[in-house]
């Protein structure tokens, strides 16, 4: 045969799996949260209930910049960050959200890590523990977990816009055993860092070189998959400031960025190797520059470095954050503002952060459809919900198309309202049914199933707690009227709070 | 939009004002379409007249080579010495069924013999879309854009483009496409009214029967405040609820004998079925059927492939046979893959990653009871990269054709906008 397309080939058969939603259905009801946990968090909910409800004016139901950047900054706002902000002040609550390892997070990584070990695997150990998909498992459900529950809430929205960018499908090839690590030792380690770095990091990391075929890029046959998405999705965005031959060249330059195959069975199995042999040593031309011959992994080094660098990798990032964080169409000014801070402080993305949510910013904020997996984050949250059994959550994410690590396009779940807001029915159910233990296996807090309370009273509770006091007049209309129409009870009440959770104002951030 | 006026409704009003007044419900989602999708003017609709497309994808990669056989070809025996389906003449069990003597089909697409010699099914074959690629994701997205290499910014697919293009056919209809499945077929993207459904019967509300009622009531009356997107999508929604309970799926019974195999794809042509036969306005439907990427042990009467086929012409055969006996003429359904395969085996008797592929086009309207192909041979120089069937018919021809010819498309650029791309009629419809 005139070419052999991957030398990989046979170890590699590309193929995409089922989500092994089954599985998540049938997780044993163990704790994966701590009760101790639970109940931290529901106390400090509880005292800020009490600041709050003092210091909220009824008829304040505008939204201060100081809760839209809660709202921005966390998987949905409760009582205890509005207490927070209100107490340090928006600088000082940012700067903190910013500085994640400073946070006291209540143990609840340790414990995560407790129930769920796989998550410090790396793909050898998924291998030979005779369960690999067991780190699929367990990496879907901390996604899960960590957004709702942990305290380092900015942290978990910038893992959560990271894994977008440097999307990895996870159900094609051996994504099971390879993720995993990628989230470990990519994401999470520069989600805050330097832009150069978590790049790097990237392009060296197996999940993403066999996701994008790397691994069949050698000397003779390049294969530009990664190339081509590393110019147009990671870093200076579509047909932005490069040409085809740039991209035929920077396939050149990563050609013998490969890692030891799956079925080698050794320790080093899913961990990145450079091999010079497949390495194509003639010089390039990489956006005009010269990269010359003779050399190896420098090549692609450079061209890493050379692409963070860019000034349209910097309004591409800029326009992507503002996006994700502050509205679907960010004005230029904002744009021309955040990527300046980007290349100022050299990508980093702590910096470039700290414009992205300051005031003036969020002051011009838009309102966005929360995504299947933040409305779920922010239902937990905002009812300080108690879940451990995950299995409904999964179901109601892939009905409505959001499950986690599963998008299979490079490009990542889309940030769009006109993309999600086809799934209204899913997300209808999924809020009617979460307060239900019956249906979903989760509790959500008891002062949140008051029936001592008359209806106007209850709504308003669940005004203040869920949404801060700006509950819409026509939903507090409406859940009062439902709450009227027949007898208060447990069962009513958590209906109730279903209806809440299916507003528009609770469906938006 | 509603002027009512009430304290916290206004944030959630603002993205609707900026962005929607003027614009009629209908057009919210082509108020996202990129940018060079030329606003078409909507022709008076002519809706009876035109035929509900029906696009099954067949994911995974399907071998054409084993699907419809060039039994004269004796490099395909020579290169296929454990896996080539025996020629008709062969007296073996597993010989294929002579369609015109250069071609048979696999012996377990016995179904789809009636809508061929009712002339109602074409064979496209040595068809694909050129310039693809071999990865899957990147090949099915590629074809399910309906470009070669799209940017990431063209993100619709080519049926949702043509949906956006053309007025509904019903002027007051809620649904006009379905997506059968979890998340919504990249065909379909783009598409006003289109929702993805896993399941048509079960469509609709859950939580407490003796509430049902009145939670439906409340999220109607607030949803009525909400923002655009969200407000439309929401009142679709509701009527979808009702409209497709209407139809009573669970109890559907389809006519001329059909009987739909009890597999997924299945039970989907079969909701596929009443979804059309209820006349709710429905102008597409997306269908997948996975499990094509055949690397080992596909057969040639009993490998797995075998089987998918015929799980595959039993529910295409069905629901040919009970829109034909109902009298639904107006119908038209393609198949297509991401690639086809090798032309030759590999170690394990199955086949890798291809090229040319094969689709298959069935319904009144369509110039059946032939295999269409400009076909390009299977000598070594006679393929693609010395090893697959090389692609002679461009599958958007195919598509080009049904859309403006039968589904009321003004202008294909609307759909296929590829600069290198200009249609070629191949007499695919009647």
């Amino acid at each position: 045969m005139a070419r052999a397309r991957t030398p990989a080939r046979g170890f590699f058969g590309s193929e995409r799996r089922a989500f092994p939603i089954r599985r998540l259905r049938a997780l044993p009801g163990r704790r994966l949260v701590p009760a101790w946990f639970i109940e931290e968090q529901r106390k400090t909910v509880h005292r800020a209930h009490r600041l709050v409800r003092k210091a909220l004016k009824p008829a304040s139901n505008k939204i201060t910049p100081e809760q839209r950047l809660v709202q921005r900054a966390t998987a949905g706002l409760t009582l205890a960050e509005m207490a927070e902000v209100s107490e340090l002040g928006y600088k000082r609550f940012l700067s903190r959200q910013l500085d994640p390892e400073t946070i006291d997070d209540g143990g609840f990584e340790d414990a995560l890590q407790e129930a769920l070990p796989t998550l410090a695997m790396t793909p050898y150990e998924l291998f030979t523990s005779g369960d690999g998909f067991r780190g699929f498992i367990e990496l879907v459900v901390a996604r899960i977990l960590r957004s709702a529950y942990s305290p380092r809430q900015l942290f978990e929205r910038m893992v959560e816009f990271w894994t977008d960018h440097f999307s990895i499908d996870i159900l094609a090839n051996h994504g099971y055993l390879l993720k995993p690590t990628d989230e470990r030792e990519v994401v999470r380690p520069h989600a805050l860092g330097r832009f150069h770095d978590l790049l790097s990091a990237s392009a060296h990391s197996p999940a993403m070189l066999e996701y994008l075929t790397n691994d069949s890029n050698v000397r003779g046959h390049p294969n530009e998959n990664y190339a081509r998405e590393l110019m147009e999705l990671h870093t200076m965005g579509v047909d932005n400031g490069y040409t085809q031959e740039d991209v035929r060249e920077v396939a050149r330059c990563f050609t013998g960025w490969r890692f030891f195959g799956v079925y080698n069975e050794l320790p080093t199995l899913g961990t990145f190797k450079f091999e010079r042999a497949f390495h194509d040593q003639r010089s390039k031309r990489v956006l005009g520059r010269k990269i010359p011959s003779g050399r190896g992994e420098e090549d692609g080094l450079d061209v890493i470095a050379m692409l963070a660098e860019r000034s349209e990798t910097a309004d591409f990032i800029a326009y992507k954050m503002l996006r994700f964080f502050q509205g679907y169409e960010p004005d230029k000014r904002s744009v021309k503002r955040v990527a300046a801070k980007f290349r100022n402080t050299g990508g980093n993305i702590r910096s470039t952060m700290k414009t992205v949510l300051s005031k003036s910013m969020m002051k011009k904020a838009e309102p966005k459809l929360k995504r299947p997996q933040h409305l779920v984050a922010s239902a937990l949250r905002a009812t300080s919900a108690d879940a451990n059994n995950l299995g409904f959550v999964f179901e109601a994410l892939e009905a409505s198309g959001h499950l986690p690590y599963a998008w299979s396009s490079p490009d990542g779940y889309p940030d769009s309202d006109i993309y999600w807001s086809g799934y209204v029915l899913p997300r209808w159910n999924f809020a009617a049914d979460m307060p239900d233990p019956g249906e979903s296996g989760i509790n959500i807090a008891p002062d949140l199933l008051d029936d001592s309370l008359s209806p106007s009273r209850f709504v308003r509770r669940l005004d203040l707690r869920m949404f801060n006091g700006t509950m819409t007049d026509e939903t507090r209309v409406g859940v009062e009227e439902f709450l009227k129409a027949g007898k208060i009870n447990t069962k009513r009440l958590r209906e109730a709070v279903g209806l809440a959770l299916a507003a528009p104002e609770f469906q938006t951030y | 939009m509603s002027q009512h006026k009430c304290k916290g409704c206004d944030e959630y009003r603002h993205l609707s004002r900026r962005q929607f007044v003027g614009l009629s419900a209908g057009l919210v989602v082509a108020a996202a379409a990129p940018s060079w999708v030329p606003r078409v003017a909507y022709a008076q609709s002519e809706s009876s007249e035109r035929d509900v497309m029906v696009s099954v994808f067949l994911r995974g990669g399907l071998d054409s080579l084993s699907m419809c056989v060039p039994f004269n070809e004796p490099d395909y025996y020579a290169l296929r010495p454990t896996i080539a389906v025996p020629p008709p003449d062969s007296g073996q069990a597993n010989r294929a069924l002579d369609l015109d003597g250069t071609f048979g089909i696999a012996p377990t697409l016995e179904p789809l013999m009636e809508p061929f010699q009712d002339g109602e099914l074409l064979v496209v074959h040595a068809c694909g879309l050129p310039e693809s690629s071999r990865s899957h994701f990147d090949a099915m997205y590629f074809m399910e854009v309906g470009e070669a290499t799209p940017s990431p910014s063209n993100f619709t697919g080519w049926l949702g483009r043509h949906l956006q293009s053309t007025a509904p056919t019903m002027r007051d209809g809620v649904l006009r496409a379905v997506g059968i499945g979890y998340g919504l077929q990249r065909t379909l993207v783009g598409a006003p009214k289109a929702l993805p459904i896993s399941d048509l019967a079960s469509f609709g509300f859950t939580g407490s029967g003796a509430t049902k009622k009145q939670r439906k009531a409340v999220l109607e009356e607030i949803y009525t405040y909400a923002n655009e997107p969200l407000r439309t999508s929401a009142s679709d929604t509701f009527r979808t609820v009702d409209t497709l309970k209407r139809i009573g799926f669970s109890g559907y019974k389809p006519k001329g004998g059909a009987r739909y195999p009890d597999s997924e794809f299945g039970y989907a042509m079969r909701s596929t079925a009443a979804l059309i036969k209820g006349d709710v306005g429905v102008e597409a439907v997306a269908v997948d059927i996975g499990g094509w990427d055949t690397h080992d042990f596909q057969g040639n009467l009993d490998g797995s492939m075998m089987y998918l086929l015929q799980e595959l012409a039993e529910s295409l055969g069905a629901f040919y046979r009970d829109l034909k006996a109902s009298n639904v003429r107006n119908v038209v359904t393609v198949a297509m893959s991401e690639f086809g395969r090798n032309v030759f085996e590999n170690g394990s008797q199955g086949t890798d990653h291809g090229y040319g592929g094969l689709m298959l086009a069935m319904g009144a309207s369509i110039n059946g009871g032939q295999v269409l192909t400009e076909w390009p041979g299977l000598e070594p120089s006679q393929l693609f990269e010395e090893q697959d069937l090389q692609i002679t018919i461009d599958y958007r021809d195919i598509l080009t054709e049904i859309l403006t010819r039968r589904m009321g498309n003004a202008d294909y650029r609307t759909v296929f906008n590829d600069k290198s791309y200009s249609p070629k009629t191949l007499g695919a419809v009647i």
